[in-house]
Formats: C-alpha cells, structure tokens, sequence
C-alpha cells in the first residue's frame, strides 16, 4: 500500500518512474549493473536514476555512473553545470571523498562529513567506499555510504543517504546488498 | 521614513515576537528575521562548544555592553559576520580561521556591531522590504529551512552584490569599529590586516575601496594588544576541521592558504600544500611538496602532511615516495580515518 501510494503520488508528480521487481538485474548506465531489493521504486529526476522505497527525501540511493573528467557528480535545479565542482581524472579516493562533501554542500547539504575511507570490490573492479553523515536543508540529521570505482578514468558512484535512524537502519543493508551485486562490463 | 521607525521599533523591543501586526510588511519582515534566528539557533551548523562560544562572546562582551545582542557561531568555511536586525550576531567559524589573532577578529566584531548601532543592517533589510531581495535572504529561513541563508556564502555574495551598506555606512562602521576595539585595547593596525585580507565575498557586503583604506590608516593611531597566542590556543582543537572545511570547498584556495601559511601553523602550511596539489596547475606539485615539507618542520607539524606528501607521489606515480610518506603517515597517525585507505595505497606501491 505504501510503494502504491508512493508510485501514484511520483507519477502525479510528473517524474518518470518505474516498478521493480526484486532480483532483477538492472543497468544502471556506463555498464553498470546491480541487483534490486524489495520495494524499490526507480525515478528518473533532471536526467538522473535514483531509487527508493519511501521517497527520495527519506531514503535515496542515487547512481552516477560514466562522468568523465572534467564533469560534475549530478545536477542541482537552479545551479548551471558550471556552478558544480567538478571530477578529475588524477583524483585519488581521498579527493573523490572531498568532491561528494562539495557536490553535497551544493544541494544544500550541511555539516557533510566523511568517515571510514576504505577500499571495496565494486563487481571485479578496485572500489572504495565511505561513509557519511550530514544534515538537509531543513537540519534533519541524516547518514549515508557511498561507493564508486574509476575504471580508465571515468568514474561511477553509488550514494544511499537516509534520516538517521529508523530509515537509515532500515535501508542501509539493502543498500549494502545492493553494492554487493554491482557487475561491471 | 515612518515605515523604518516602525520597523526598528518592532525589531529592537521585540515587539514583533510578541504580537505584530500581521497585515504590515514590516510586521512581515520582522517576523521573517525572528523566524530566521530560531533556525539559526536550531541549525545542525551551529557551534556548540562552550570554549570557543565563551571566546567569541568574550569578545563581544569587551567591545559593547552585550545584553542586547545574541551571538551564534555558525561552523561553515568562508568569512562571513553579520547581524540581523534584531540584534542576533552571526559569526561564521571561517572568521575565526582568517583571524590571525585575537584583534583582527575583534575588529571585525567591532564593525559588524557598529552597522547594528548604527541600524544600517535595519537599513539594508528595509531596502530589500519593497524588492525581491527579501524574498531571496529570509523566504528560505521562513520556510523553515536549516540555517536558511547563512549556509550559502555565494547567496550572501550575491545578494550583498546587489543589497551592499553604502560607502558612507561603510565609513562610520569602521570610524566606531575602530573605536570600540580600541577602548577594549585591541591593536588598531590589526583592521587593517583583516580588511586587506578579506574575501572577495564579504567585500562585496562591505564594499572596500582605496579611499576607506585610507581614511582606516589615518583612524589607526597607538598599539595594543593582539591577543595572537590566545587566539591559537583557542582556535588549535578546531584548525584541522577548519582547514579540510576550506579545502574542500569548490574554490581556488591558494591565495587564502598564502596568507594562513605566514602564520607558520603546521597546518595552515599544510593547507597550502594541499590546495596547490587540488589545484594541479602547472608547477603546483614542486609547490604542494615544498609546503607540505614545510608543515612537517613546523613545531606543531601535522600527520596529514605526511599523507598530501603521499597523494601527490601516487599522483606523479613516484611508488618509492608515496610508500615512505605513507608509511610515516601510518606511523603518525595510527587511528586516522582513512588507515584501511592508505594500507590499500602501500599494498599496490
């Protein structure tokens, strides 16, 4: 009842959306493709593919997969592409790390912390992962992981972020399944 | 006129908290800067420390009787002070980082005060009352939303492009800043220091010219103290927040690490290295490498120079260097938060 009440108010909403069922084997772009978990919902916003269960302000695992040099992480309404920091190909992990907190800030993210910098197999690829914590715009204190590997310097990045507590809880191990099932090709 | 003597009543008796009359605009203003100074206070960025509140609000205390204002320490990078109109004085934490000592901050406290008295904050609120413009500074707070406008430093810089003090105002807030820091004996020459390293940003609040350097130096008469150890006491605990805060803002930091740099912190010098290394400019690496060695000669010599050092030979693709900086970085650094990172770097080198 929830996922219907939540696809129906998306798609009064006039974004693009769509139904997934667990198990499925999705792309997620640039040859990326993961695994879904139950009650997943996919909504394409200003050309970028989040997912979530309970709506996009309460859990969101946002994929940004193929940026090349010289691009930025995602889109901000209201910001110009040159407004964005944007990823460079000689970035290490830790520079990456730092370019999510300012990518983050631009969507009016506060108090962006990074924790826990550590590699991770993204598919048969090297990753890294970290995690995060942060407040909305509104303060609401919020926890995230995120993953990303730069495969012949273009770079994919996987983001979960939640409320802390119950939604962080509750979606943050099917996030980690879902980074578990990343295949590259 | 009648509109701003209305205004400035609601706001400086808090009249408006009570119950304003919900069909003016001024009501309407005063409300949005009351609601603004609850999100502040609320605000996830507001620092809480006890330390460097009772710092800050020590400062202000010695410049003016300080009952009537409330002072937030905001943590965000950037340098921004201002005052709403009601007498709430927000600080960011980028301030405290630009501050060489205890003075300069004292005379940027002192000015920013000195537009409150003067009611020139009042002023520019009011200007903003009949246009867009105060839509674009509280609408956000009124909403509800976080710190509201103080979380953006671009937003103040765009909006004080357009809703800056006047040259005049300018003039008398350094004229009674200058005079207040001094009766609370704040050496005078430290407004000069602060205003000429001032970012771009603020300046465009605080419209700067030639003409106001001067009339400042001829304000600037006798000595008095700076405070400088104080004020690195105090600041120490937070440098290494600070400094990754301005580091990893979407900007060009050089300039501001060359002049942080001077101050020969460890990690001000560190900053600088590693603002050359994310600049990647040709020649930054010799750059980045000669401050990063100059932070680990410093007394205070920081860790994560060790790690900038180590970065940039994996950059380069120098394996024997960044094994050896990170190594000694693992070494001095046993518990740092990125370890299980750097134990990864040292296995592929």
């Amino acid at each position: 009842m929830r996922r219907g009440s939540l696809l129906l108010f998306l798609g009064l909403m006039g974004c693009a959306l769509q139904s997934m069922e667990a198990g499925d084997d999705a792309s997620v772009g640039n040859g990326v493709t993961v695994r879904a978990e139950p009650g997943f919902a996919q909504i394409h916003l200003a050309a970028m593919r989040y997912w979530t269960r309970n709506g996009t302000g309460l859990d969101e695992l946002g994929f940004y997969t193929g940026i090349k040099e010289g691009q930025p992480l995602f889109r901000v309404p209201g910001l110009r592409i040159g407004d964005m920091p944007v990823y460079r190909a000689r970035m290490t992990p830790n520079d990456i790390q730092d370019l999510v907190v300012a990518s983050l800030v631009k969507k009016k993210m506060q108090n962006v912390r990074t924790g826990a910098l550590r590699p991770c197999p993204f598919g048969t690829a090297q990753g890294f992962c970290f995690d995060l914590t942060l407040a909305n715009d509104e303060g609401l204190e919020m926890r995230g992981r995120a993953i990303a590997s730069a495969r012949s310097s273009v770079l994919d990045l996987l983001i979960f972020t939640a409320p802390a507590g119950y939604y962080f809880d509750q979606g943050a191990p099917a996030a980690e399944k879902i980074f578990s099932s990343i295949q590259t090709h | 006129m009648k509109r701003v003597l209305a205004l400035t009543l609601m706001l400086l008796t808090g009249a408006a908290r009570a119950q304003p009359d919900a069909d003016s605009d001024e009501a309407g203003l005063a409300m949005q800067v009351a609601k603004a100074e609850d999100n502040i206070r609320n605000s996830a960025a507001l620092v809480r420390d006890p330390a460097l509140n009772d710092y800050v609000h020590g400062i202000v205390c010695r410049l003016t009787p300080c009952a009537a204002l409330r002072v937030y320490l905001v943590g965000s990078p950037g340098l921004n002070v201002f005052a709403l109109p009601n007498g709430a004085l927000v600080v960011w934490t980028g301030a405290l980082l630009r501050a060489q000592d205890e003075a300069q901050l004292a005379h940027l406290l002192a000015h920013e005060i000195a537009h409150y008295q003067n009611k020139d904050s009042l002023d520019l609120y009011h200007r903003m009352l009949d246009t867009s413009g105060v839509v674009a500074l509280l609408g956000v707070a009124a909403a509800g939303a976080g710190i509201g406008f103080v979380g953006t430093p671009a937003s103040m810089a765009a909006l004080g492009a357009k809703y800056s003090h006047s040259d005049a105002q300018e003039r008398d807030a350094d004229r009674a800043g200058m005079a207040m820091a001094a009766a609370a004996g704040y050496d005078p020459a430290a407004a000069l220091a602060v205003w000429r390293a001032a970012d771009a940003d603020f300046l465009k609040v605080h419209p700067w010219s030639e003409d106001r350097l001067a009339a400042l130096q001829d304000l600037a008469h006798g000595t008095g103290k700076t405070g400088a150890e104080n004020h690195r006491a105090v600041t120490a605990p937070y440098l290494e927040r600070w400094v990754g805060e301005e580091l990893r803002r979407d900007i060009d930091t050089v300039a501001l690490f060359i002049r942080l740099a001077a101050s020969g912190r460890g990690l001000c010098r560190y900053g600088l290295g590693e603002a050359y290394r994310k600049r990647g400019a040709p020649g930054d690496a010799v750059l980045a490498a000669s401050w990063f060695r100059a932070a680990l000669a410093a007394p205070d010599s920081p860790p994560l120079a060790w790690r900038g050092l180590g970065l940039l030979a994996l950059q380069n693709g120098d394996k024997p260097a960044a094994r050896a900086a990170f190594a000694q970085y693992r070494v001095m650094a046993p518990d740092a938060d990125d370890k299980a990172m750097i134990d990864y770097y040292l296995t592929q080198l």
